[in-house]
């Protein structure tokens, strides 16, 4: 390893380890450090990516003359204001017109996606395959029936909702742990590959 | 409140929208087809302009912490400014595909600084995770066994190590997550769509009054 | 005793860190079983062979997951690298870095598996709108979301884009992010194209996301580094990095299961002092 790529390598670790002393001792100036430099990097860095897509999606068709990009323009930049307090009303129209678009996209397909898809699953198999598939397929189906009873609120949870709630509660229990189980695996791969840098790529050490 | 002020105009162009969006999708094959292109070009491309706002407001809060010498902060402000500006420089002066080019100083800055940063504040949960399990998952009844006991038999399923310690332990983890998991969150996305039906009704008619920016 | 209490939870940091790294001077070799979803996702993606089709990636990956999301992306993309006549066409959306950071990928690929850019594989223009929006453009109308790819070039000009119009035209469509934009094109993109295989490439806590559409919208997925040695496994691929940090993962889930078993011990005997007390 040269001594140019130590140096860059040297700056990376600087910053896990800034962040590493956050947690091993306090928060402190390295740490902080470490913060103000991801924060402000990351952010500029995604600004440069994106304005310099807007060559492609409006610099290029304007000269070819689309004039269809120049209403959104507008309105994008109309969003601007909200740092202004006297016109920050404004930024309501442009608001409007990218959360709708939003929102309507995924109203559109929720029926199929979060409603058919989701029940034609606990149904389906409840018909099909092995004795062992039918008794999974129908725990499956009373969990399903008893997590959406237990978000139900618009009645007190006594009686049969209240035993279908407690029943609820079980499943989700056993379920989150499993998501902590998922969740570990992920955030130890993240902190080995953080740890291998600093042995391999920086100290030189693997 | 003058009328333009209110909330009626957005939601005339919100109703306008949802309903060209909707029938398009339901109805395709008219003339609607075409404004429902024309709207979702609009998303990416005010997606893009509105960039700038995380930015902006990074600069104004730096900028304030400078003027008010915040202590232990303002120098950290100006290193964030001048990174800021250093990224922004490089990355305009140097050409369109700079960011994602070797060589390039807004390259050379994402590739060997930021990255690793945004990896490492990830990657500290990775300890914390260990310190909760220690502390904090403790089966005190029925309901917080069942949480320990899920967390159990996936970590085992999860770690190769665990089928050669007992061939049972892959597949207790396996039926967990194929079968209370899958099942939980088929009816969480149920819910979730609920939810979304609301929120979308609850909108159309005015009363979600942050999502058009009229906070009161 | 009061300094290991004191100090139990760096105690334990270092526990953790030693754990992950101490099978890289110690290897452990452990074997690793192929699961039914890593061998689903590889005949799927295995089909394609010989069909002269193409394999749509959707990313959008932030770097704080690349270093999970790696692992699974480089397993996949090899192996599209190594089938014979598929070609490969990825399309960046919202999170800009990924774009840089799939380019590192693709840079120790391309080269030792002789593939050209503009006509074995391909990176279209970054979309930077959210990913519902950006799906659904894709959705509406593939050809005319996209004038240039990531360097610019016209797509007219490049030869890998000349029989893909519209979707239909992809034989695989994978869609690579780390955990919450997945349902969007459950959402999105499903309605428009059910018949379209899709795969999921996500992180091990994106699992959640993926699980209840897996069998139905999603044909298989991949998440989670143990999957992606699983999946090096099958084609034989040189590249061992999965493999060898599985090692380490075993052995911090060892650990974290040590952790598990004894909080609930030290809690469990509070409880009994609890009670003997009163």
């Amino acid at each position: 390893m040269d001594i140019f790529q130590f140096l860059t390598n040297t700056l990376g670790a600087a910053l896990i380890l800034g962040f590493l002393s956050l947690i091993f001792y306090r928060e402190n100036i390295w740490s902080r450090w470490a913060e103000y430099s991801v924060v402000g990097g990351i952010v500029a860095y995604n600004t440069v990516v994106t304005i310099w897509t807007l060559v492609d999606y409006v610099v290029n068709p304007l000269m070819a003359g689309d004039l269809m990009v120049i209403p959104p323009v507008i309105l994008g930049l109309l969003v601007y204001f909200q740092f202004s307090r006297k016109y920050r009303w404004i930024i309501g129209f442009p608001l409007a017109v990218m959360s709708t678009i939003g929102l309507a996209i995924s109203l559109a397909g929720v029926p199929l996606a979060n409603f058919i898809v989701m029940i034609r699953e606990t149904a389906i198999p409840l018909t099909s395959g092995t004795a062992l598939d039918i008794a999974n397929a129908v725990t499956m189906a009373v969990a399903v029936v008893t997590v959406v009873s237990y978000f139900t609120f618009t009645r007190e949870h006594t009686g049969v909702l209240g035993a279908s709630a407690k029943l609820a509660r079980y499943f989700m229990m056993l379920a989150f742990g499993a998501g902590v189980g998922m969740q570990l695996l992920s955030v130890c791969t993240s902190l080995q590959a953080v740890l291998q840098f600093l042995l391999r790529d920086w100290l030189g050490l693997l | 409140m003058a009328w333009y002020r209110s909330i009626y105009p957005l939601l005339v162009i919100a109703w306008a929208i949802v309903f060209i969006i909707l029938f398009s999708y339901y109805c395709p094959g008219t003339s609607f087809d075409i404004a429902y292109s024309i709207l979702v070009r609009w998303s990416i491309i005010m997606g893009s302009v509105v960039i700038a706002v995380g930015l902006i407001n990074i600069t104004i809060n730096s900028v304030r912490e400078v003027k008010k010498r915040a202590p232990g902060r303002w120098h950290l402000a100006i290193w964030q400014l001048l990174l800021i500006a250093i990224t922004l420089i490089s990355g305009f002066a140097q050409g369109k595909g700079s960011p994602t080019t070797p060589g390039t100083i807004i390259n050379w800055l994402f590739s060997n600084f930021y990255r690793y940063g945004d990896l490492a504040i990830f990657a500290l949960m990775g300890f914390w995770m260990l310190t909760a399990a220690f502390r904090a998952f403790r089966a005190r009844n029925l309901e917080t066994f069942l949480f320990v006991f899920g967390a159990f038999f996936t970590l085992l399923r999860n770690a190769p190590i665990g089928g050669l310690i007992w061939r049972g332990f892959p597949v207790i983890g396996q039926w967990l997550l194929s079968v209370p998991y899958i099942a939980v969150q088929r009816a969480l996305l149920i819910g979730i769509g609920v939810g979304i039906l609301t929120y979308a009704a609850r909108y159309f008619i005015g009363k979600e009054k942050a999502a058009f920016g009229r906070v009161e | 005793m009061a300094f290991a209490q004191k100090n139990i939870r760096r105690i334990i940091y270092i526990l953790c860190a030693i754990s992950l790294v101490i099978t890289f001077f110690l290897p452990l070799n452990l074997p690793i079983a192929i699961s039914d979803e890593t061998r689903k996702f590889y005949d799927t993606l295995e089909s394609l062979e010989g069909t002269g089709k193409a394999v749509l990636v959707i990313f959008t990956i932030p770097p704080a997951f690349w270093g999970e999301m790696y692992h699974t992306m480089f397993s996949a993309l090899q192996h599209i690298f190594l089938l014979k006549d598929v070609k490969l066409v990825l399309v960046p959306v919202f999170a800009a870095p990924g774009v840089g950071l799939v380019n590192s990928l693709l840079r120790e690929l391309y080269n030792p598996l002789n593939k050209t850019y503009g006509v074995d594989y391909v990176m279209l223009q970054f979309i930077p709108s959210m990913v519902g929006p950006a799906l659904a453009a894709m959705a509406d109308n593939f050809r005319a979301t996209f004038q240039t790819d990531i360097r610019g070039t016209p797509i007219d000009k490049l030869p890998i884009m000349e029989n893909i119009n519209t979707l239909d035209d992809f034989g695989v469509v994978i869609f690579a992010c780390p955990a919450k934009e997945h349902p969007s094109l459950a959402v999105v993109l499903y309605p428009r194209y059910p018949k379209m295989t899709y795969l999921a490439i996500c992180m091990a806590g994106g699992y959640m996301f993926i699980a209840p559409y897996l069998g139905n919208v999603y044909k298989a997925g991949l998440w989670g580094i143990t999957m992606a040695a699983e999946y090096q496994q099958l084609f034989g691929g040189p590249y061992t990095a999965a493999r060898q940090q599985c090692d380490g993962i075993s052995l911090y889930h060892i650990l974290g299961l040590l952790m598990l078993v004894l909080g609930n011990i030290i809690g469990f005997r509070e409880i009994v002092k609890k009670k003997g007390g009163s």
